[in-house]
């Protein structure tokens, strides 16, 4: 497991600012779509107990709907936990020093990237519809001058907040960062 | 033609086989890549004890029914009068 106290690579002196995840409206949808499946089997059971009140006590196709209805639940429940695995695995950490963006798709692919806060160019953030007004979610881009797409901190609560929090941490680390490369640079007598 | 009622639990011991191994993912990707604390552990748990409700649920279920029974193809067919329920009801 991952030790927010001891990151990987930890420069001296960084210390975790934000953890972020994504909001909690997704899993309000995880659960929502999930929920949708998992009821599908009553309505189903019940239109094939109106159309044929046989068929349930049928030798046959009795044992076979048992059979298939709990497949159908293992599987149903299986995908709503990689989902959860999914939302839970997507994490953003921001730190004195730089911004560890991990991304989980599906359960055989996983992205861990990082940009140091000094390399930041432009930082974007964006809410977009009705929903993510009123719940305050949305995206942050930050864009570094390296040639590679922006880095997305993906449907995350208070995004302007986070922008700001972002913004003022590179600020700061640009004019450490700035201060020591002048140090370095300037001629030792 | 006799069939056997239990070659319906291969294909079903198949899918129970996927799932136990999607789960196993589930929890060795938390166990590997979560963030320590509790919520980790708790997430775990979760799945460790909804899949084996889910799973002895339906265990209780199937064992109601008599697996050894045999049935011929008329039986399969529905309303072409197959014989008697298998749930002893």
């Amino acid at each position: 497991m991952m030790n927010l106290d001891t990151l990987p690579n930890a420069l001296p002196n960084e210390k975790v600012i934000l953890f972020l995840r994504r909001h909690w409206i997704d899993l309000i949808r995880i659960f929502a779509f999930s929920g949708v499946l998992f009821v599908l089997p009553i309505v189903v059971g019940t239109l094939i107990e109106l159309a044929s009140p046989d068929l349930i006590a049928h030798v046959f196709w009795g044992p076979a709907l048992v059979a298939t209805l709990v497949a159908y639940l293992l599987v149903i429940l299986v995908l709503t936990l990689t989902e959860l695995t999914d939302y839970w695995l997507d994490v953003w950490i921001v730190t004195t020093e730089r911004i560890i963006n991990t991304e989980q798709h599906g359960l055989f692919n996983r992205v861990v990237s990082e940009v140091y806060l000094h390399q930041i160019q432009d930082i974007t953030s964006e809410q977009k519809g009705y929903l993510a007004t009123f719940l305050t979610f949305g995206n942050v881009f930050v864009q570094t001058a390296a040639e590679r797409e922006r880095f997305q901190f993906k449907n995350i609560d208070n995004p302007d907040d986070v922008k700001i929090a972002i913004g003022g941490l590179a600020k700061t680390c640009k004019n450490t960062h700035g201060h020591k490369m002048h140090e370095e640079e300037a001629p030792t007598e | 033609m006799d069939i056997p009622l239990w070659v319906l639990l291969v294909p079903f011991a198949f899918i129970v086989a996927f799932t136990a191994l999607f789960l196993f993912f589930n929890v060795f990707h938390l166990a590997r890549y979560g963030v320590v604390g509790r919520g980790a552990i708790g997430l775990i748990l979760v799945y460790l004890v909804s899949y084996l409700f889910v799973l002895v649920l339906g265990a209780t279920a199937l064992l109601d029914i008599q697996w050894t029974q045999t049935v011929t193809l008329s039986d399969i067919l529905p309303f072409t009068g197959g014989s008697s329920s298998s749930f002893g009801l």
